[in-house]
Formats: C-alpha cells, sequence, structure tokens
C-alpha cells in the first residue's frame, strides 16, 4: 500500500499515553510510545536494532527505554546510551524517532522527512479553540478497510442518503447534484437540500420536525483528514451559505490514520453551535453517530474483501464520483512526487 | 451541418447536428455504442474519441479535468477528446470522429 508519508498523523487521544510504553502502527510503520517526565509524548521505532525485539517489550528506566531482551537502553531521541557487556556504544546503535504534537486532546506524528514539518500543519479548526462551540471526543472506528475507500467515503455526499436513512441522510436527497471544488491541499464536495423533512439525526439534536434547508459540506484535506459540515435550518429563514453559523450546525471531523493495507483506525470528534454545555446531547449525538459510522464500517468491510476477489470488469464510474476520482488523482500526485523526491 | 462518425465495427455514419451539441449528446441519441458512465461529468472516460487531427484545432485546448481523465481512458492517443467536453460549432462541419475501443 502507499502513503503520504510526510503529513501529520493521529496516534490516540491524549489520555491514551501516559508512563507505560505501548506500540502503534502507522502506515506500516511499529512505534513506541511513552510519555516522558516533562510530560512530552515520545515516539521512536518500534525494534531494537540488535535482535529486532520491540522495544515495547522492554521497560523505561526514567525517560530511556531498555530492551527486554539484552538491555541495550535509548533515550527519547533514539540514540542508544547503553550497550550490556560493551565499553563503547556503536553509532549504529539507534532507532528512528519521530516528531510528536499534541493539540486538542489530540496526539499527532509526523510520518515522513522530519526537515518536511512545520507544526502550524497539524490539524486545526478555529471552532475548537471558539468558546461558543462544543467540541467532543467521539471515539474510534476501527475498520478492516483501506484509507482510500474509507477518506472517499469522506469525499461523497451521494452515500448517505442510502446507507444512513435513519440518522444523516433521506430520500430527499437521492438525486440532488453534487458540487465539488479543489483548493491547495482541501479537496470540498457540498451540496444544499431546499425545503425537505429534516433528517433523524437533527430531529433529534435541533429539535427540528417542518421542513428545513440543509446542508453538507465534505472537506478533504489531504491526506486523510475531513471534516463534514453538516447543518439545518428552518425554510422560512431563507439561510444563505455565509449564514451557516445561525443554523444548527455540527462539524464531523474524521481523522484517519492508514495502520496498514485493509486497516485504518477513522478518530472522531463532533463540534456544535447549540447547547453547548449539554453533556447529555454530546452523549446522544456520539449514539447517532455511532449507527451511522457502523453503517459505513459494514459496507467498507465488505467493499474491502469484495475488491480482494477477482473482478470481471473495471468497476464503472458515474455522475456523483467526482469527489472520490479527485481525491484518489491528488492523493496519488503527492505518493508520487514523494517517491520521485528521493 | 455534419460530423462523419466511424464506429467501433469500422462503419461511418454521417450524423447531423446544431451549433451547441454536446457530442456526447449526439452519439448517444443517434444509438451510438458509448457508456459515457459518468453522464458528462468528466469523470469516466466512457465517451472517448479519436478527432481527425487536422480538427483538433478547432475544439480548442483540453480543459484540465478532461487531461486528466484522458489519461484513465482506453488507449489514448494524440488525438484523444472526451466527448462530453466538446460542444460543436460551424467550425466542426465536416469533421471526422472515431469511436475510441472500450475496455469491454
Amino acid at each position: 500500500m502507499d502513503y503520504v508519508f510526510n503529513a501529520w498523523y493521529v496516534a490516540g487521544w491524549s489520555s491514551e499515553f501516559g508512563q507505560q510504553l505501548c506500540s502503534r502502527e502507522m502506515l506500516e510503520q511499529h512505534l513506541v510510545m511513552f510519555r516522558d517526565s516533562k510530560g512530552q509524548v515520545v515516539a521512536l521505532e518500534d525494534r531494537c536494532p540488535h535482535r529486532q525485539l520491540p522495544l515495547s517489550h522492554g521497560k523505561r528506566i526514567g525517560d530511556q527505554i531498555q530492551c527486554g531482551y539484552h538491555g541495550l537502553t535509548f533515550d527519547c531521541s533514539g540514540r542508544c546510551v547503553r550497550v550490556p557487556g560493551a565499553d563503547n556504544i556503536p553509532k549504529t546503535a539507534y532507532v528512528d524517532d519521530y516528531l510528536v504534537q499534541e493539540a486538542h486532546g489530540i496526539v499527532w506524528v509526523w510520518m515522513g522527512d522530519k526537515t518536511l514539518a512545520d507544526t502550524k500543519d497539524v490539524f486545526s479548526l478555529p471552532q475548537m479553540n471558539d468558546p461558543n462551540w462544543c467540541t467532543h471526543h467521539g471515539g474510534a472506528l476501527h475498520l478492516k478497510a483501506n484509507y482510500l475507500n474509507v477518506a472517499e467515503n469522506l469525499v461523497d455526499p451521494a452515500h448517505v442518503s442510502f446507507v444512513h436513512p435513519t440518522t444523516l441522510g433521506s430520500e430527499a436527497s437521492e438525486d440532488i447534484g453534487i458540487n465539488t471544488e479543489t483548493d491547495g491541499e482541501v479537496i470540498t464536495v457540498w451540496r444544499w437540500i431546499k425545503n425537505a423533512s429534516p433528517i433523524g439525526f437533527f430531529r433529534e439534536v435541533g429539535g427540528f420536525s417542518a421542513n428545513v434547508d440543509r446542508w453538507h459540506y465534505y472537506h478533504l484535506h489531504l491526506p486523510c483528514t475531513a471534516v463534514i459540515d453538516f447543518g439545518s435550518a428552518v425554510v422560512a429563514r431563507n439561510l444563505q451559505e455565509h449564514e451557516r453559523d445561525q443554523g444548527v450546525r455540527v462539524f464531523a471531523v474524521h481523522l484517519l490514520t492508514p495502520v496498514r493495507a485493509g486497516y485504518t483506525i477513522d478518530r472522531w470528534v463532533h463540534i456544535r453551535n447549540i447547547a453547548i454545555d449539554d453533556e447529555t446531547l454530546s452523549d446522544r449525538m456520539d449514539e447517532l453517530f455511532k449507527i451511522a459510522f457502523a453503517e459505513d464500517k459494514a459496507i467498507l468491510e465488505a467493499i474491502e474483501e469484495a475488491e480482494n476477489r477477482p473482478q470481471k470488469r473495471r468497476p464503472i464510474r458515474i455522475a456523483i464520483d467526482r469527489g472520490p476520482i479527485v481525491f484518489r488523482r491528488r492523493i496519488q500526485a503527492l505518493i508520487d512526487a514523494e517517491l520521485n523526491s528521493h | 451541418m455534419k460530423l462523419n462518425v466511424t464506429n467501433r465495427s469500422g462503419t461511418m455514419q454521417p450524423l447531423e447536428f446544431c451549433s451547441g451539441d454536446t457530442l456526447m449528446q449526439l452519439l448517444r441519441e443517434a444509438n451510438i455504442d458509448i457508456a459515457a458512465e459518468c453522464d458528462g461529468n468528466c469523470v469516466c472516460a466512457t465517451c472517448h474519441v479519436y478527432i481527425d487531427p487536422s480538427w483538433l484545432q478547432s475544439l480548442g485546448d483540453v480543459g484540465e479535468e478532461e487531461e486528466s481523465m484522458l489519461d484513465e481512458a482506453c488507449k489514448p492517443e494524440d488525438n484523444s477528446r472526451l466527448s462530453c467536453q466538446l460542444v460543436l460549432s460551424s467550425a466542426q462541419d465536416g469533421m471526422a470522429v472515431v469511436i475510441a475501443p472500450d475496455w469491454q
């Protein structure tokens, strides 16, 4: 599987990283991680350069990791500081270290060329720092599906009518066209569904019962972060695109971590502009999203299996495929550019 | 005004058109066998045609989206175009078009 390496990827929620060594797999690379005595999360290559035992099988000694096999010991930069039974430490005794950033309760790791890393590129939305919005960590969806298919699902508003009929979609949107735009590293796919009955999600979250105008904007930040901006407003408001904050507006943020071919973790966060102090609403939104995301998981895992069986014909492409096709073209261009720069 | 269209079995037929017609739509209405899966949205490359090179210039430049899709077409050539992107005018009166092969 090919990946874009020069990007920040989520290793987990901040709460997952403590004093204990833990292992993570991201982009087919294995990392050992822990929080050091200064509170910084450390990420190192999870493989002793000697006999290849993952260092996560070893133990922490202060801010160092001692290999569980022969006691080689490494500091937070991956440098070996002790080789038991020898006076000298060969310069080949090291493991790679990774850059780590922590923001909004999320731990990010830079998986590529460290000279290209910029902490400004760690994903954030202005609403995450805005007291008028409530940001809530939802959960982590583990999918036995490749990350391209998972990301494609997040630039594809058209599936919502058919996959999520009780929560995020309805029949009213089945035949409504989709707009696509690319701006730098962000692909946006959107549509408005005017004067239609409210979807299940907003019957509960917004208390709508009469017809609404609703919107769906899917912003895919290459390579693997999706922001789904969706909301509703009563028809009489005649809400315009730039007035979405005046409706009931929700951002569902999907932070994808490609683990390996056929395995992806989607950590999701939601952000809303109503009842921001209501914890029970956060919990109810989690439940509704979990219904919808389980529906995506079932579909994506079945597709993964089907795609791995011999295909008789080339898959066809239909009118609503523009978002996914632009996404695949753009991510392939990023992958090719990295391969060519080596 | 008319075009000369050669289908996949090699038969040539004249096809009347009006200014403003889209070639893909015209081929479809004439029951010429093209899949045109995406219905003119420039995402499938199954309305792929070869244009007589001497007429290529009259059609103007290939757009960015079309160019990307042509890379994925079946057997693309220098004179390949996607017929869904071609709006016809009097400048194409007499143009020769060959339907490109498909995967199936």
